[in-house]
C-alpha cells in the first residue's frame, strides 16, 4: 500500500481532493476538475477513482451528515493521507523533471 | 396516482442498479445524483437518472478488470469453471456407486450424486465463488463468470448443456462460496 504509481486521472482527483479540503466528495471533486481543466468526466469515473485511491491507501473517507437536498443521503467525504501526499508529490515531480527543458517545444515557459 | 407508480418503478429500478455498486458506496452515489438533479446540473427525469446510474454501475463492474492480476485470475477462474462443468459429468461419477441403500435420504443423496451436471454445477460455483486468486476489488468478476457459465449451460452450448436447476445450484453455491471467503478474509479492524 502506498507504493503504486498514479495515472493522470488519479493525479487530477487527488489534487481536487486537496483543493476541496473539507468538502471533498465525488460531485464536488468532479466539478472542481471540470471547472479547472475544462473537460467533462463521467460521474462513474470519479466515484470509481476515489474508491480505488482509497483502496491504495492514498485517501481516507468518512460519511458526512445526510441533507434534504440529497434526498436524506449522506456525502462520502474524502481526505488525502500521508501516503497519498507522498505519491502525488513524487508523481508531479516526475512530470516536472520530464517537462523541464522542453519549454520551447511544448509552448510552455522556458526553463533549463 | 400515475406519478406515484412512476416513483415506485424508479425506486425499484434504482435499487436494482445500485446492486452493481459496492454496498458502502450506494448511499453516496444515490445522494450525489439527487443533489445534482436538485441543483440543476443533471436534467430531471426518469431516463436521465437511470442513464447516469447505469453509467456508474457499469464503471464499477469494469473496475473488476482494472488490475492485470485480476484479469489473469478471472480468466483462470473461467477456465476452471468450464473444465469442471465438462469433466465431472463425463466422468460418470454416479456409476461408481454400487451400494444399495433403503432409507429415502440416502437414496435421494445417491440419486443426486448420480446427476453429474448437478455435482459439476456445485463444484464450479464453489470454485468460482471461493478461490482466493482474485483481489478483493475484483469480486464482481466472480459473478460475471458465474452468470456467463449459467447462460452457457441454459443455452445448451455443446457439452455444457445442463438443466435449469443446475444453473440455480451454480449461482447458489457461488453465493455461498463468496460469503464463506468474505467471512474468512474480513477483519473488524479494516
Amino acid at each position: 500500500m502506498g507504493s503504486e504509481g498514479l495515472g493522470e486521472f488519479e493525479q487530477l482527483v487527488l489534487l481536487a481532493v486537496v483543493r476541496c479540503a473539507d468538502d471533498a466528495y465525488a460531485s464536488g471533486v468532479r466539478d472542481e476538475i471540470e471547472t479547472r481543466i475544462g473537460r467533462t468526466f463521467s460521474r462513474g469515473a470519479v466515484h470509481v477513482t476515489l474508491d480505488r485511491l482509497e483502496r491504495k491507501g492514498y485517501l481516507r473517507s468518512a460519511m458526512g451528515a445526510p441533507t434534504a437536498e440529497r434526498g436524506g443521503k449522506a456525502k462520502r467525504l474524502f481526505s488525502i493521507t500521508a501516503a497519498g501526499r507522498r505519491s502525488l508529490q513524487a508523481s508531479l515531480e516526475g512530470i516536472e523533471a520530464m517537462r523541464r527543458g522542453l519549454g520551447a517545444d511544448l509552448r510552455w515557459s522556458t526553463e533549463s | 396516482m400515475e406519478h406515484r407508480i412512476v416513483m415506485r418503478v424508479r425506486d425499484v429500478m434504482e435499487r436494482a442498479m445500485l446492486l452493481a455498486v459496492p454496498a458502502r458506496e450506494r448511499e453516496a452515489v444515490s445522494g450525489d445524483l439527487q443533489e445534482d438533479i436538485v441543483s440543476g446540473r443533471l436534467p430531471e427525469g426518469f431516463f436521465a437518472r437511470m442513464r447516469e446510474l447505469a453509467s456508474v454501475a457499469l464503471r464499477y463492474q469494469r473496475e473488476a478488470y482494472q488490475d492485470p492480476d485480476a484479469r489473469l485470475g478471472a480468466a483462470a477462474l473461467a477456465v476452471a469453471g468450464v473444465l469442471l462443468l465438462l469433466v465431472i459429468p463425463s466422468a460418470g461419477i454416479g456409476s461408481l456407486v454400487v451400494v444399495e441403500y433403503h432409507d429415502p435420504l440416502s437414496r435421494a443423496a445417491i440419486r443426486f450424486w448420480g446427476q453429474g451436471e448437478l455435482v459439476a454445477a456445485m463444484a464450479a460455483g464453489l470454485v468460482v465463488g471461493r478461490a482466493p486468486i482474485l483481489p478483493e476489488a475484483s469480486n464482481a468478476a466472480r459473478w460475471h463468470i458465474g452468470v456467463s457459465l449459467s447462460l452457457l449451460m441454459l443455452s445448451g452450448v455443446g457439452a455444457l448443456a445442463a438443466p435449469p436447476f443446475a444453473t440455480v445450484l451454480l449461482l447458489a453455491t457461488l453465493w455461498f462460496g463468496d460469503r464463506a471467503r468474505g467471512s474468512r478474509t474480513s477483519s473488524p479492524a479494516v
